[in-house]
This record gives C-alpha cells, structure tokens and sequence, in this order.
C-alpha cells in the first residue's frame, strides 16, 4: 500500500513552499534590482516567478526548487528594461555604541566615503556589479553565486576581485585629483 | 596564490594567516579593508510586506471578463439596418439586447445592468434585453453559470430545460447533457418545469431530468470552478470528502469514529491539485491518507 501524503519535504507542502519562500524572495527581487532597478515591475516579477513555483509545485523538488524560480525570474525579465539604476543604502546602525563616540572630522570623512562607495559602485560593471553586490548585500557564498549565474566559482571570485579592484581605483582617482 | 584570489578570500573573510601578512604588504590594503567593511552594510532598500505577497501567493485565484456586446458581430449590423427601416418599435427592442458567449477553457465574469452579476463557464452563453431589464429582470442561458442576483424584483433564468426564479440570492445554474442542475448557496431560489417546481435554499441541490426533480445537499459556499478552489464555511469532515470526491472523481474511506467527525472546517483548497487539498485535510483533521488505488484512497488516525 504507498502512502498518499505528500513527501516531507514536499514543495506543495505550505510549510515547505514558506521556507524556500522566506529564505530566498529578498534575494531573487535584489538580483534582478542589481540588473533592472528597484521598481515596481522587479517586484511583481519576483513575486510572479514564486507564484509560478507554488503552480508547479507537483514538477519540482525541494533541491531544484531555488534554481527553477530563479530561471522562470530569468525568463519573466527578459521584458524587463535593462541597465536601470539600482538605489542602494546603508543600513542603521545601532545608536549609543561607546565606541562610535568619533570626532566630527572622522564622521564627517566617513560620510563621505559611503557615498563615494555608491557612486563607485553604480560605475561598475554589470556582471561585477551584480556578483559584488549578491556577495556583500544577500550574503550569498561564492557557490551559491556561481549556482544562480551559471558560472564557475573560478569566475566569480575574478569578478569579485576584479571588482574591488575597480572599486579602489575609484577612490585613489579621487584621491590623486585632491593632492593636485 | 594570486592576488584576485587574495582579494576574493578577503571578502569572503577567510584568510590564513600567511595570506593576511602578504596582503598587508600591499599598499592599497587598508582602501580594501575600507571598502569591504562599509559594503557589508549595505542593503536594497525596500517597502514590500513579504508576508503579505507569501498568503497572496498561497490563496491565489483567477478571473477573466470579455463581452461580445451583440450588436458588434458583422451580421447583426446588416439585419439591424434593414429592421430599422421597417419598424421603429421593434428596432428598440432588439437594439438593447445583449448577448455573451464564452469560449472553451475560459470563464467570462459580467455585470447586468442592475449590478448583480454573473460567471459564465466555458462554451456557455446568455442573452438579456438591456433595455427592458429594469422592468423584466429575465435572460437565457445555455451551458452554465453562476449568479449573484441583487435584491428586486423577480430574477428569472430560463433555460431550455427549466426555469429558475429568485429574488435576490446566489445560485449556480447548470443546463447541460440535457440535465438542469441549480445549487443554491444564498437566499431562496424556486426551480421549475412545467407544472412540477420546487423551491430550494442555501446548502441545497435541485436536479431536473428525465427522471423529473430532484433534491440533495451541498456543502460547498460557492462552486468551485468560478476560481479554482472548493470553499468551504464550517462544514463537518464527510461534507468536506463528499465534495473532495466529487470534486476529484476518487472515493474516499473516512471512517475514523470519535469526534473528529463533527469538527468544523472552514476554508479554501485547490479543485486542481489533488495532493496539496488532501494535505489540508490531514493537517485540519490530525488524520492520514492511505492509498489504495487511484480511485481509491483512506483517512484514519
């Protein structure tokens, strides 16, 4: 006699779907803002890739179930207009810290330089861009990365490195305009 | 060891000891720790509630809407010019009616004109005088639909089978293999033919065929193919397999005593995807599904 339930770990379980959900929305709507921009549309389609995942949920398995939404996002965003500026922030940090009692001087300096790291960062790239980012933003190892994109893991630390590179580059061009 | 591997190893922050001292010889090192160090905190700033897409995502439906107003097919606008010139008063009658039809494997959802509405099922089709509706709340329908009638004056649907009358309620209305099936789910609906009629209220099931008028119940709160999904509103565990089975066309063995019979349910699941509705069943009820065949399929505890 087989057993009629669903498998434990099931995609068309809700608590099953919830977890894959939970653990990788963010991540998917950041990586196609990295590409398209933060708008609207990113949104709905990250939304509509997951909505098609729980459609599908008989056809995948909880190993598969991260690379087949990111490919049906791939397919949604092909309509989508590319080479759209990401915004990007800082996140708060926790105020009444003893050890941020720091000088204007050196807060005043350190405003600066995050907003030249903005700056720095919109001027790279898209594949080092959007692997730099995935990196520092989604915490993703370089594994998961290379996964997503369809690369080797070889290839994503050359553009993470390569990145940073450019990244640098940056700041002592500024730096070499001010000593002049 | 080459230094984009240094670099990548550094962002990564899983450097040996060896690895640190010959980045630290290089000269932009500090610029690098810099710039890892503030980019880590960085985020995509953003005002999406994910619960709120998760439950919109897990609850989800459809629905269309096209009509096809009867004045716009090519022909009719040939005979109506060749009507108006014979008779004006016959003119105003057939310029008002209206006529929907929907196509295989889509649902049409419409407003009549006194707001209550209608889904029409697929390859099903109606027809109403949208001029006189206010005085004669009356239409025909083939195939099958599901109404949401407004509170008024007498509503009539007639079909070629039957009949069905309502004040104001909600009603399913299914007029097909020669067969008139009426569930209602609201108010008080009255099925007819000829001189045979019965009335019937919410939770009940008119059938009139060959075999003349019959009665049964209903547990569902709406029918299921409007969007895909079997509703239910606290309704007792064989309510829920009697439609379940319906619904999937399997049979269901459900005898597990006590007093999990009597638990109510009250919720949605799928009319398409057999598995995930027999998994709310067994998480609603603490009971487990056996499979015996295909057709054939046990609860117990």
């Amino acid at each position: 006699m087989d057993t009629c339930t669903l498998e434990a770990n099931s995609v068309c379980r809700q608590e099953v779907f919830s977890e894959i959900f939970q653990k990788h929305f963010k991540a998917l709507r950041n990586f196609l803002s990295y590409q398209f921009g933060n708008t609207e549309e990113v949104a709905d389609t990250a939304q509509e890739a997951f909505a098609t995942l729980w459609q599908n949920c008989s056809k995948v398995t909880f190993d598969t179930a991260t690379g087949y939404v990111y490919k049906v996002a791939y397919n949604k965003s092909l309509k989508l207009k590319s080479h759209q500026k990401v915004v990007l922030a800082y996140e708060q940090q926790a105020v009444g810290k003893s050890e941020n009692i720091e000088s204007p001087e050196f807060l005043l300096e350190e405003k600066q330089f995050k907003e030249k790291l903005l700056t720095a960062i919109a001027s790279l790239n898209e594949p080092q861009r959007v692997a730099f980012l995935m990196h520092r933003i989604d915490k993703m190892k370089y594994a998961e990365i290379a996964s997503v994109l369809g690369i080797s893991v070889k290839a994503v630390e050359k553009r993470i490195s390569q990145a940073l590179t450019t990244l640098k580059d940056e700041f002592k061009k500024e730096q070499a305009v001010k000593l002049i | 060891m080459d230094k984009e591997t240094l670099l990548a190893r550094l962002l990564e922050g899983d450097l040996s000891e060896a690895e640190k001292k010959k980045l630290e010889e290089d000269e932009d090192h500090d610029l690098y720790q810099k710039i890892a160090a503030y980019s880590q905190q960085l985020v995509v700033p953003d005002a999406t509630e994910e619960q709120r897409i998760l439950s919109d995502i897990l609850s989800s439906s459809k629905a269309e809407a096209r009509i096809i107003p009867f004045y716009k097919k090519s022909w009719f606008k040939v005979a109506a010019s060749v009507l108006l010139v014979l008779t004006t008063g016959i003119a105003y009658l057939i310029h008002g009616d209206t006529r929907v039809i929907s196509k295989a494997g889509s649902n049409i959802n419409l407003h009549l004109p006194d707001q209550s509405e209608v889904t029409l099922s697929p390859n099903s089709g109606l027809a109403f005088n949208r001029s006189t509706w206010p005085f004669n709340r009356k239409l025909e329908l083939s195939g099958e639909a599901y109404f949401s009638v407004e509170k008024g004056s007498l509503f009539t649907v007639h079909t070629s089978t039957g009949d069905v009358k309502v004040l104001g309620t909600k009603f399913n209305v299914d007029n097909r293999n020669g067969e008139l099936k009426v569930e209602c789910f609201e108010g008080r609906v009255e099925v007819s033919r000829g001189s045979a009629s019965a009335i019937i209220t919410a939770g009940q099931m008119a059938t009139i065929n060959g075999n003349g008028l019959n009665l049964e119940s209903v547990y569902k709160a709406e029918p299921s193919w409007t969007r895909s999904s079997l509703i239910f509103r606290s309704v007792q565990l064989a309510g829920v397999i009697k439609e379940i089975e319906k619904n999937y066309q399997i049979k269901i063995d459900h005898t597990v005593g006590d007093d999990t019979v009597n638990k109510d349910f009250t919720g949605v699941m799928p009319s398409d995807n057999l598995n995930v509705a027999i998994n709310i069943i067994e998480k609603a009820f603490s009971v487990k599904c056996t499979k015996i065949s295909d057709q054939q399929y046990r609860l117990e505890h």
